[in-house]
């Protein structure tokens, strides 16, 4: 029993990876761009979410759109002003400003609000559960899960049933012909990181209502984004999903066996899966 | 005769000869520092000299072996766990146990590689950093050395160790002061041994492989440079680097946790800045970096968040604006340098070959840059000035270079090899350029090393050439229905010159008509003021620096471009998309060809992928003895080893012949760009070719294209230098260029696409074994209906391909619009068929002038002939007198040639078969002024009122003279 417990929280723990790595999925399906600071602006979205309610007296949810609306237009101006001047052929600059965006957001924040963990409080909601026979789900995980689901059925439909996802991914697949059809490519760009940024507000609302959070822990949500992208193969919104569930029940499987080895026993299937398939387990097929 | 015993290759300089005296001295000083200086500063040494050997471990890894790795952390942490178990555990002396973790570090590095190296690019970056963080939660499951919560050095330890009691002693120290200052000296000597070893590695063989592989891969590998084992090479050198540092690091901080040992941002981020901001890929950025990394430290060390902030605010800033660092900077300036690690070759008399000055200024000492001390400053020894610097050889450096000869404009060419094209590279020479060799007076020996359209056009679709045909396509104006299109367009045909021919005969005719060029000659940086621009270039012979000075610079250096890299023109799409290999190779195919002659054969086998076409091609160089064979590789797995065997594997794959001789002549690899430059010039700087449009081969448009940069901007550039027309003619260029650059890009990557649905339709591209694979391609010829469905989509496939090789318009029909383009009010004609198949002939303005044959002196000549040269026309009719007035007077106000022509019944040239009146669109009285480039840039339909000041005023809007 305590297995099927384990597996049912890996899973939902899956959907809070594929929360964090959506956005970083979209980036580089959109732009080849590698976010090294991925991980520290969904810090920065926890962050936003907190200043709505402790600081704004807002409720949880109205913070949370308005930190989406506040990562939008960050998103939009980095990359309209930063991020779109690093695009090219070299793969250093896109990385290196990424990790000095990385570093700076970290330190900004310390300077903000201190080393201090925070947590983003849900009313109460993050205590309910719910029973299935004799295991129990927390409410919160469910939602996360539900949340990703609906956040990757929006997009998906974001690319394939409007004007804007056929312009992002005419982008994403010829930058240049899209250019000729009337596209500005550094629009688009700039309007998926937008886009990918109010995703990542949203996993920042929930990397703060699970759990704890304080400024310096975006690396290592960036390491879990980074490597769920890359066990469900690159190129599928779906596939990231499933590479966050994979890497969440390693975790939760890890972690049943001892405590100490969670992070490890994802950090050992990512490398596996990098070993026996390296383009991911649900890469998408060529044609 | 050259006595090569004469000569020596040497890679010192003057300035390194000097340099690396001093920095002895400076080792020295640091050695002795701790008999003088306070703990703390021989602490903050300690601090700048482990960031110099991280930062020049970290630099041999990304700037000279490309692996941009963020997870260099993993051997800091491992060599310092690795030291406190071997001396606390183990009991051994640190200085051994630094040692055996330096040498533990280096083999985990390892299996590391092997895991990490199945990744490219950001992901290796990643995969690096997942990889420490893995030996993070390892090392903090280590419960003999604290586990999660770290552990101390026993002072047992450091009081055993050998010289902490002597160093005591000697010194007056406390045990823990002694240990900082054995610390000191340990790192100092490890400072030291990183840097020589790297500076001795990078001038090694290997070394040099490695430079070689940093700057092109393909032809680092294709001189059989072990990519993978020089890269393993540096990777395990930086990690036993790294391991000895963090050995040495911690054995000084006492203690050790797992976050303190494998700290990305301590071990890595701040690395990362210090080479970044001193200068990635040299050996001197890194220890200025390092000493500028302290300054700052020191300077801001109350606000740590702040000062963290600015750092990488700095260092993203370096990397936007100065991706070279301050010493790149201080190198391209100077060319100064204190470890060089070129190799230069040195002759017995003179140091530098001999070019235009007198030998005793060639004797003076190389430049160098410090200032103040007792070397002087020297300015470079000699400029070369010219008009226009061309750099580049190549289809467009070389037609700039003609067309710039031809019209009378001083030229150099530099080009960075010793000779021209080495591999055939482009060969489809479309009728455009074949016009512009004729008015250069080449067409005929362009013609004798060419084959003719004729043999150029049943492209084959075949599953081998000796295998089943699937279909062909007459191609390049074969068609009947084509073929006089063609013939009625210009006056010159299509053909294939191998640019291994094509390229001597321009720029023969280049040099012979003034032209000065020089092979072995490598750009290396320009800039320009108001009037000129001083490019600095390197004599390779020699390896001397010297500077050109010219009014205008046109880089013509090829897709690797660094001329538009250096001028930062905003380039949109992407390189290296698909990998291709090309495999030259003589055999004789005749019985395979003979039947259907053409220049193209394109072999559909699973697994070939060219380009992201799914075929193989082979290629006809010389007919029919000759060959290229074309076959893919996956650009994300490097270009593979390819062993003459394999070479010939895969040729005898796509042929389909086990007996006969093949005899494989080179190996090159290349990959399919799919990038244009949205500027392509930047105040006295052009860049042309390649270097602003880098394509798919499809259409043969490169060259060409190329080829017609040149011929657009050459006329500008002779005007404006004779003070004829105002300088922002040269905008023109852009304006122009530009859009047919994105077009020619734009077109051939659209005709990569038009492959699939033929592969779709064979039912190449759906998964399976070539078993299943083959009996879908037998599936079209079964006699049902659905079957009958594939047949017939085939075939209309296959017909599609007409864009890539029938694609009359695109080849032809360019339109410019412009300020030198003046509208004459109409709209611009309707196209009548497809606009990229069919050439729609107009004189509406920005159009080329169409082609017809009229009759000068019982000669026929084209219309284009009567054009170009350098001059304008003006074609006028019988009624036209009044231009020829107006020609006369606009050429005496203007300067410059104007060539009136009237055509008609008695004149000089007489219209026999009518065609110009059609052709003209204007009326008798009517004229068309075309520019030096053949383009009309503008009409009239009947006589002006006042013709004079007409033509005066379209003048001189074209010539922007307002």
């Amino acid at each position: 029993m305590i297995w099927v417990d384990t597996i049912v929280q890996g899973i939902m723990l899956g959907g809070l990876y594929a929360l964090f790595a959506t956005g970083l999925s979209l980036i580089f399906g959109i732009m080849r761009l590698v976010n090294l600071a991925h991980g520290d602006f969904m810090v920065l979205g926890a962050f936003a979410v907190l200043v709505g309610v402790e600081s704004l007296g807002l409720g949880i949810i109205a913070s949370a759109i308005l930190a989406g609306a506040f990562m939008f237009v960050l998103g939009y101006a980095l990359q309209h002003l930063l991020l779109n001047r690093t695009l090219g052929k070299d793969l250093l600059p896109p990385l290196l400003v990424t990790f000095g965006l990385s570093i700076i957001i970290q330190n900004g924040l310390l300077e903000g609000f201190s080393a201090d963990t925070q947590r983003l409080k849900a009313g109460g909601f993050e205590e309910v559960s719910v029973q299935f026979g004799a295991i129990s789900v927390g409410a919160m995980p469910i939602l996360t899960f539900c949340s990703a689901v609906v956040v990757i059925l929006l997009l998906n439909w974001l690319f394939y049933r409007t004007e804007t996802g056929r312009a992002f991914r005419a982008t994403s697949d010829d930058p240049v012909t899209a250019q000729l059809m009337g596209i500005d490519n550094n629009r688009i760009f700039s309007l998926a990181m937008a886009l990918a940024m109010v995703v990542v507000a949203i996993a920042g609302l929930y990397l703060g209502a699970r759990a704890t959070f304080d400024p310096l822990i975006g690396p290592s949500r960036l390491i879990f984004a980074f490597e769920a992208v890359i066990i469900g193969g690159l190129g599928s919104l779906w596939g990231t999903l499933a590479g966050g569930v994979v890497l969440g029940l390693a975790q939760a499987i890890g972690a049943q066996v001892n405590p100490e080895w969670q992070t490890l026993a994802g950090h050992i299937v990512f490398l596996a899966v990098l070993i026996v398939k390296p383009r991911g387990l649900f890469p998408r097929t060529a044609g | 005769m050259i006595d090569s015993a004469k000569y020596s290759v040497e890679n010192s300089t003057r300035a390194s000869r000097i340099a690396l005296p001093v920095l002895a001295l400076v080792v020295v000083a640091l050695a002795l520092a701790p008999l003088a200086a306070p703990r703390s500063v021989i602490l903050d040494l300690f601090f700048v000299l482990y960031l110099i050997v991280l930062a020049q471990c970290w630099n041999l890894l990304a700037g000279y072996g490309g692996l941009v790795s963020v997870g260099q952390q993993a051997y800091v942490g491992a060599g310092a766990y690795f030291t406190y178990g071997a001396s606390i555990l183990l009991g051994l002396d640190p200085l051994a146990a630094v040692v055996v973790a330096g040498i533990a570090g280096a083999a985990l590095s390892i299996p590391t590689a092997l895991v990490v190296f199945r990744l490219q690019g950001a992901y290796f970056a990643i995969g690096t950093w997942v990889a420490a963080e893995v030996y993070r939660l390892i090392f903090a499951q280590w419960k003999d050395l604290g586990g999660g919560t770290g552990t101390s050095l026993p002072s047992s330890v450091a009081k055993g160790m050998a010289g902490v009691s002597w160093t005591k002693s000697v010194l007056d120290l406390k045990t823990s002061a002694a240990r900082d200052v054995v610390s000191y000296w340990f790192i100092l000597a490890l400072a030291v041994l990183v840097v020589g070893a790297s500076y001795w590695f990078l001038r090694s063989r290997r070394g040099l492989a490695l430079s070689a592989i940093r700057d092109n891969q393909a032809a680092a590998e294709s001189v059989g440079v072990d990519v993978v084992r020089s890269k393993m090479a540096v990777y395990v050198f930086a990690s036993f680097g790294a391991a000895l540092a963090g050995g040495i690091i911690f054995f000084q901080k006492a203690s050790i946790t797992p976050d303190s040992a494998f700290s990305v941002i301590e071990w890595t981020a701040f690395v990362f800045f210090v080479v970044v901001i001193g200068g990635i890929g040299t050996l001197e950025g890194p220890i200025i970096g390092a000493i500028i990394l302290f300054a700052l430290q020191n300077w801001l060390s109350d606000y740590a968040t702040w000062y963290l902030i600015l750092l990488g605010a700095v260092a993203s800033a370096v990397m936007l604006v100065a991706p070279k660092g301050i010493w790149g900077f201080v190198q391209a300036k100077y060319d100064f340098s204190i470890f060089p690690t070129r190799r230069r070759l040195i002759g017995p008399d003179t140091p530098v070959p001999d070019y235009t000055r007198p030998v005793q200024e060639l004797a003076t000492p190389e430049p160098v840059g410090i200032r103040g001390s007792d070397i002087r400053l020297e300015e470079p020894m000699f400029d070369i000035e010219t008009d226009v610097l061309i750099v580049g050889s190549g289809p467009a450096g070389g037609s700039a270079a003609a067309l710039l000869s031809a019209y009378g404009v001083p030229n150099v060419m530099i080009e960075k090899y010793s000779w021209l094209a080495n591999t055939p590279r482009a060969h489809i020479t479309n009728q455009r350029t074949m016009e512009i060799l004729r008015e250069l007076g080449i067409e005929e020996d362009a013609i004798a090393k060419s084959v003719p359209q004729e043999l150029m056009g049943n492209n084959v679709f075949c599953t081998s050439l000796a295998g089943e045909e699937i279909g062909r396509l007459l191609t390049w104006g074969n068609h009947p229905s084509r073929r006089a299109d063609y013939d009625l367009a210009s006056p010159c045909r299509i053909c294939d010159i191998p640019q291994t021919l094509f390229e001597p005969i321009v720029v023969g005719k280049a040099m012979e008509m003034g032209t000065i060029a020089r092979f072995k000659t490598e750009y290396v940086s320009h800039s320009q003021d108001a009037s000129s621009v001083v490019a600095t270039v390197r004599d390779r012979v020699a390896d001397q620096t010297y500077r050109i000075r010219s009014k205008y610079m046109i880089g013509a250096d090829g897709a690797k471009s660094a001329v538009a890299e250096h001028l930062g023109l905003p380039m949109e799409g992407r390189m290296g998309i698909e990998g291709s290999m090309n495999i030259e190779f003589e055999a004789d195919l005749s019985r395979y060809v003979a039947h259907r002659p053409s220049v193209l054969y394109w072999v559909f086998q699973p697994g070939s992928n060219i380009g992201g076409i799914g075929a193989g091609v082979i290629r006809m160089v010389r007919p029919w003895s000759k060959w290229l064979s074309i076959y893919g590789y996956l650009v994300e797995d490097g270009p593979p080893e390819l062993t003459d065997a394999d070479a010939e594997r895969i040729v005898r794959q796509l042929v389909g012949d086990d007996e006969i001789p093949i005899k494989i002549t080179r190996k090159s690899f290349w990959t399919v760009n799919n990038m244009s430059a949205r500027r392509f010039s930047k105040g006295r700087v052009f860049c042309m070719g390649d270097a602003v449009h880098r394509h798919p081969p499809s259409n043969g448009l490169g060259s060409n294209t190329s080829v017609q940069d040149a011929y657009n901007l050459s006329w500008k550039l002779k005007l404006v230098l004779d003070g004829k027309a105002g300088e922002s003619l040269l905008d023109t260029y852009n304006e122009e260029r530009q859009p047919i650059g994105r077009q020619i890009v734009a077109r051939a990557n659209k005709s990569i696409d038009d492959y699939r649905p033929i592969f779709e339709t064979l039912g190449l591209t759906d998964p399976g074994s070539p078993e299943d694979i083959k009996r879908r391609m037998e599936a079209r010829k079964q006699p049902t209906i659905e079957a009958e469905a594939r047949r017939k989509a085939l075939n209309r496939y296959i017909r599609r391909k007409s864009y890539e090789f029938n694609c009359h318009g695109v080849e032809l029909g360019q339109r410019y619009a412009s300020q030198a383009v003046i509208p004459d009010g109409t709209p611009e004609p309707e196209f009548a068929r497809d606009r990229e198949l069919y050439y729609h002939p107009t004189t509406w303005p920005g159009a080329h002038l169409p082609h017809v044959w009229v009759e000068a002196r019982k000669k026929k000549v084209s219309t284009i002939d009567l054009a170009g040269r350098g001059r304008f026309t003006l074609f006028t009719g019988i009624s036209g007198s009044g231009w020829v007035e107006a020609g006369a007077r606009a050429q005496a106000e203007f300067g410059i040639e104007i060539r009136v022509i009237q055509i008609g019944p008695g004149c000089e040239i007489s219209d026999t078969f009518g065609d110009w009146a059609l052709a003209s669109e204007v009326g008798d009285s009517g004229c068309v002024l075309v520019r030096p480039d053949c383009h009309v840039s503008w009409r009239r339909r009947e006589l002006a009122a006042n013709p004079s000041e007409a033509l005066a005023g379209a003048m001189r809007q074209i010539l922007a003279k307002r």
